[in-house]
């Protein structure tokens, strides 16, 4: 699905990471971790395509445009539109990936997420909503677009414990369904009871 | 299994989402109209009674002005909401062509501006005393078209070049204003040929077709330089 082969990228000349390689296929779960500052996120704008400049190869391995089987959630942002309210941000992310998904799964995918009722998810612009809801609705839009690679920065941000243990569910059932997917996140329990694969990143020179 | 959107889907989709962010947050809308009904009626509470084939000039001028004007508001807020919460981000990880994502909204600034210009033109006609008959001259009708085209070709380009400027909202007038000269010179230069003679001769042909030059050379250079500055890195 994708290979990283020999990647280097250094930071207005201060080394991120060398040589960094590794492979994502079916059912695989990278997390990738390390300390403030290491690079966790930028390694992930890099796979991504968001960023470019760095050495070595990032390959996607999959039909059309990998933007059609990958999903992204950024750490510090959700993607989502503030005026608008939950049900039109997700019909025209959704739409965008030509998935055109009736009202009804729309709705009944908020609900298992809490996010419940005419108000919440029709009536209420999601500037309204706090730092939580809005995650559950990013998380909401990532079970929809059903992707097959999930690149996800630390996707538990402002989730409650419930909120955590829903996500946890989701990613071990994509998994087992032939999905994969790279997690950036410092949370542990959420890869307790997961096989997956860890790289570390640490700051170069230190 | 679905299939990603043909480049028209997807700027049919980007249009349409992107009125409906105008709809939901209205002040919008409203700000550029507002802005151009000030102008006029500060000219016309201003300026004394004039004659006839002053009032036709004056109202070309103003309503040309107030069109320029209010068009910069709309265009400086074209990416707004793209550039909140990594919305852009998002876009450019969407199985979305760039050019498709461009020509959306130069539609969708095109939409508005049309909608601005109507209003801006009746209300100037009202405030000049004009003949209401030339809302529904082809020619005037087509050289605001044209003026229109030209200001939100260049606007918009230069508004996703601007889009991941920290200073954007400093640098893009300062880009806007001495770039979209030419086009308000043909327009206004033509216009008023029109209203003093209605003769399609050499003059206004000549300034008519400096006009839709101006206009190609910048919607061709939003097509091919906005979708390159969307696809590239920060």
């Amino acid at each position: 699905m994708l290979k990283v082969q020999g990647l280097t990228f250094a930071f207005k000349n201060r080394p991120l990471f060398e040589n960094l390689s590794f492979e994502v296929g079916d059912r695989s779960l990278i997390r990738i971790a390390g300390a403030n500052g290491s690079g966790k996120s930028t390694l992930v704008s890099l796979i991504t395509g968001l960023i470019s400049g760095a050495q070595g190869e990032i390959i996607f391995d999959g039909p059309n445009d990998y933007r059609s089987w990958t999903s992204w959630i950024a750490a510090d942002a959700n993607g989502l539109i503030p005026s608008l309210s939950a049900t039109a941000n997700l019909e025209f992310w959704l739409r965008l990936r030509g998935r055109n998904l009736p009202n009804e799964v729309l709705e009944s995918a908020l609900s298992d997420w809490g996010l419940s009722g005419v108000w919440v998810q029709e009536n209420l612009p999601i500037s309204r909503f706090s730092t939580g809801m809005r995650r559950r609705l990013a998380l909401a839009r990532l079970d929809l677009e059903a992707s097959r690679l999930w690149i996800l920065d630390e996707p538990l941000f402002g989730l409650d414990d419930a909120a955590c243990q829903k996500f946890r569910n989701n990613l071990e059932r994509h998994i087992a369904t032939g999905g994969a997917a790279i997690v950036v996140t410092h949370d542990e329990r959420l890869m307790i009871g997961l096989d997956h694969e860890t790289i570390k990143l640490g700051r170069q020179g230190n | 299994m679905s299939h990603d959107p043909s480049s028209l889907q997807s700027t049919l989709i980007i249009l349409r989402h992107s009125l409906r962010i105008d709809i939901a947050a209205k002040e919008r809308l409203i700000t550029p109209v507002f802005f151009a009904a000030i102008i006029l009626l500060l000219f016309s509470f201003a300026i004394p009674e004039q004659p006839p084939e002053i009032r036709s000039r004056m109202m070309v001028a103003e309503s040309l002005l107030a069109i320029f004007f209010a068009m910069q508001i709309a265009l400086s807020r074209t990416f707004e909401a793209e550039r909140q919460d990594k919305v852009f981000e998002h876009l450019r990880l969407s199985p979305v062509d760039s050019t498709a994502f461009i020509l959306a909204k130069l539609l969708h600034v095109l939409l508005v501006g049309s909608g601005v210009s109507f209003f801006t033109l009746l209300l100037s006609l009202i405030l000049q005393g004009q003949d209401f008959s030339l809302v529904t001259d082809p020619v005037v009708l087509g050289g605001c078209l044209l003026t229109l085209l030209g200001l939100t070709g260049i606007g918009v380009l230069l508004a996703a070049i601007t889009l991941r400027a920290d200073g954007q909202q400093i640098i893009f007038p300062l880009l806007y204003f001495p770039l979209s000269i030419p086009v308000l010179l043909c327009a206004s230069e033509a216009l008023i040929q029109w209203l003093d003679t209605h003769k399609w001769d050499d003059t206004m042909r000549g300034w008519a077709t400096m006009l839709i030059a101006f206009d190609a050379i910048y919607l061709t250079m939003t097509l091919l330089l906005g979708s390159e500055s969307v696809d590239t890195d920060p």
